[in-house]
């Protein structure tokens, strides 16, 4: 195939564009792992809260005790586990256990002014407490709204996927799970797993197609919306042109504002009144 | 040049003193947020861009606002609009540096902000905001000073001792000969030119990135989209000529300084350009609404602004005081040529925009909420009311910003012509 000069030079500027805007840890799918947790077995004990806490030396919150009380994400708490009713079938109620999704493609990284949010090879989103300014727009663009203030330490925080302990040891609260409703793994190898199940049951698998894929996956009996959990979008706009295009709108105004300006300049350059 | 004379020192003094108080107030507040927790200035946990983010907006559209009706005079040559430039760049300057400490306040580690030279993320709307916003305000500075310059070493001439160092220092008397010698034919006018179309793009680009910090939320419905990144700047332009109108025609009532002809046909035809534009920000708002019909986040968010606990502040503050109520006044007040008219208009679009902003930042946050047991949206709605050291907060800036004005109006020559 003959490649001219305008072909290399748009292949290669495309292919430039791409690697600044797509996250190059996509091409390391084998070395990613993934937590997966299986909402049928999850007995609510809340263990892997104590060992995430114990972990990650995370001091209690106000008012914090271990019961079925509705448990919000906090600076100090990283995981939740809540009981949770089917809203389609009120009989049904399942322990959710709720943290950080790992996207593949974090809006969240994209967000952060200071590059204080980093991936690491295995999949896990981590944020770096040294250098965060507490801006809180990670927050705000996580599409599962993740990321915590601490009022203490003046940062967001949120779940690392214990990547301290990967891949040497599981993250503490899988090792903590007394009913392995928790499991840690390659993504694939957990997949493989996964997949009969979903085929053979009306099972949902949040976080396989969510944000392009997360590095968390929760098999739910029903759809995630019955439990009134955030569904994000297939595609986070830290994938695409998005970014471009929605501040192309102000760069237009801003070039309407000149034009205007230049056109009442000329026509009234010498008005005194 | 005629100097200004504040005829009645007692009630300028007065004045500082009160102005004094009220920034008392913030610095106690802000103390007792270093001192305890941040968490006094937080309403709620689920909300966490609250009034000092809004406050902050607030104050920097305004400010590129300024730039712009600024820029007529000295960059795109308009003469009418020169006698307004250095009045119109200080109050500039001073709302993008109270913006900035607001923001500061806001931030929960101002003091790593170096990461935001060393560690860049191009990427991030937020990264390109605060890194246009320092150059912003850097080129203002160098405009302005290029601008008064001549006019500091007219005052340091009538001085003496301290007060003429002062102004000889504020003038860089000695280091701009020697520098100047560097740069061969090019006059302070030539140069504040130059620095002032960069002020003007650089100002104009941080304020639709701003819209963009908005607009790349994709999770957020209601701020997702192009639409705040062009808005952000058209509502600058208006919040901007609000500004300037506002306190111009107070301070020359305060002063008791006559208006000149010339100034008053300036304000006459802003007035008229700040009419049709806040027409046009109606538009905007409705196509605003009517575009987030098609999505049920968004409609259940704009259920919580009209119809919901945000409906007083909307239709009240921001619909009937920041605009039908400003347009009626100021078509009557143009007709009839009464200043007065045009500045209480004034004040009364700039108190809208406040609540604007509010209202435009906190119902933007209020979906999606993370919501397990299916309560209806109005049962899940976090407060919303600012705390009582937030509010302390805010009077404290309002306070600084007018005490730096106070204080500019007095020692610095930004009015062009004054009348004791």
């Amino acid at each position: 195939m003959i490649i001219d000069r305008r072909k290399f030079l748009k292949i290669s500027s495309l292919s430039l564009i791409n690697f600044i805007v797509h996250n190059t840890n996509v091409w390391a799918e084998k070395d990613r792992y993934i937590k997966f947790h299986d909402v049928t077995k999850c007995i609510g004990c809340k263990r892997c809260m104590s060992a995430c806490k114990r972990w990650n030396k995370l001091k209690l919150d106000r008012n914090e005790d271990l019961t079925d009380r509705e448990t919000d994400l906090t600076g100090n708490t990283w995981v939740v586990v809540n009981l949770i009713r089917d809203q389609r079938n009120v009989e049904n109620l399942f322990y959710i256990h709720w943290a950080c999704q790992h996207c593949e493609k974090p809006a969240c990284m994209g967000a952060c002014p200071v590059s204080a949010i980093k991936q690491y090879l295995t999949g896990a989103v981590v944020i770096d407490e040294n250098k965060c300014i507490g801006c809180r727009y990670c927050y705000q663009s996580c599409p599962y709204k993740i990321p915590r203030f601490d009022f203490e330490k003046r940062v967001s925080r949120k779940c690392t996927l214990c990547y301290d302990r990967i891949p040497r040891l599981k993250p503490a609260c899988v090792e903590a799970c007394p009913v392995s409703a928790l499991d840690f793994g390659l993504r694939n190898e957990i997949l493989s797993k996964v997949k009969p199940l979903l085929e053979k049951k009306d099972y949902y698998l949040l976080g396989e197609i969510e944000a392009g894929g997360t590095n968390f996956l929760t098999l739910l009996p029903s759809p995630p919306q019955n439990f009134g959990l955030v569904v994000a979008p297939p595609k986070t706009v830290n994938e695409s042109f998005d970014k471009l295009r929605i501040s192309s709108y102000g760069i237009l105004t801003g070039l309407s504002f000149f034009i205007v300006f230049y056109l009442y300049s000329k026509v009234f350059k010498h008005d005194q009144n | 040049m005629i100097k200004i004379k504040i005829t009645n020192k007692i009630h300028y003094q007065l004045w500082l003193v009160i102005l004094s108080f009220i920034i008392l107030l913030g610095i106690y507040s802000l103390i007792l947020s270093l001192v305890f927790t941040p968490e006094i200035f937080e309403f709620s946990l689920k909300i966490i861009w609250a009034l000092m983010v809004s406050n902050y907006i607030f104050f920097v559209v305004s400010g590129t606002g300024l730039c712009m009706i600024t820029s007529l005079g000295h960059i795109f040559g308009i003469k009418k609009y020169e006698q307004i430039s250095k009045f119109g760049l200080y109050l500039a300057i001073l709302t993008i540096l109270f913006g900035m400490i607001s923001i500061g306040f806001h931030l929960g580690r101002p003091d790593r902000l170096i990461y935001n030279i060393l560690t860049p993320n191009p990427v991030s709307a937020i990264w390109w905001m605060g890194t246009l916003y320092s150059f912003y305000l850097i080129f203002l500075l160098v405009e302005f000073w290029c601008l008064i310059r001549q006019d500091l070493l007219k005052i340091a001439e009538t001085k003496g001792g301290f007060k003429k160092r002062f102004y000889e220092m504020l003038a860089l008397k000695g280091l701009w000969h020697k520098l100047i010698t560097y740069l061969p034919s090019i006059t302070e006018h030539q140069i504040s030119k130059i620095v002032g179309v960069l002020a003007l793009i650089t100002g104009m680009s941080a304020t639709s990135t701003l819209g963009a910090v908005f607009g790349h939320t994709e999770s957020r419905f209601f701020w997702y989209g192009g639409f705040y990144p062009s808005y952000m700047l058209i509502s600058a332009f208006f919040s901007g000529l609000a500004w300037f109108l506002g306190t111009i025609i107070l301070i020359h009532k305060i002063l008791n300084i006559v208006i000149e002809n010339s100034l008053k046909c300036l304000i006459l035809e802003l007035s008229q350009i700040l009419t049709l534009f806040l027409g046009l920000n109606m538009c905007l708002v409705s196509l605003k609404l009517w575009f987030g019909l098609d999505n049920i986040i968004e409609i259940m968010t704009i259920e919580i602004l009209l119809t919901g606990p945000f409906k007083y502040s909307f239709w009240i503050f921001e619909i009937l005081l920041g605009n039908i109520i400003p347009i009626t006044i100021l078509l009557y007040s143009i007709r009839r040529e009464l200043l007065s008219g045009i500045m209480y208009a004034s004040f009364f679009i700039l108190l809208g925009i406040f609540f604007a902003r509010y209202n435009f930042l906190i119902v933007g946050q209020i979906y999606p909420l993370f919501n397990p047991l299916g309560k209806s949206p109005l049962e899940i709605i976090p407060s919303f009311f600012p705390t009582i050291f937030e509010i302390f907060l805010i009077l404290g800036l309002f306070g600084g910003f007018l005490f730096c004005l106070s204080l500019g109006l007095k020692y610095l020559p930004i009015l062009d012509k004054y009348k004791s």
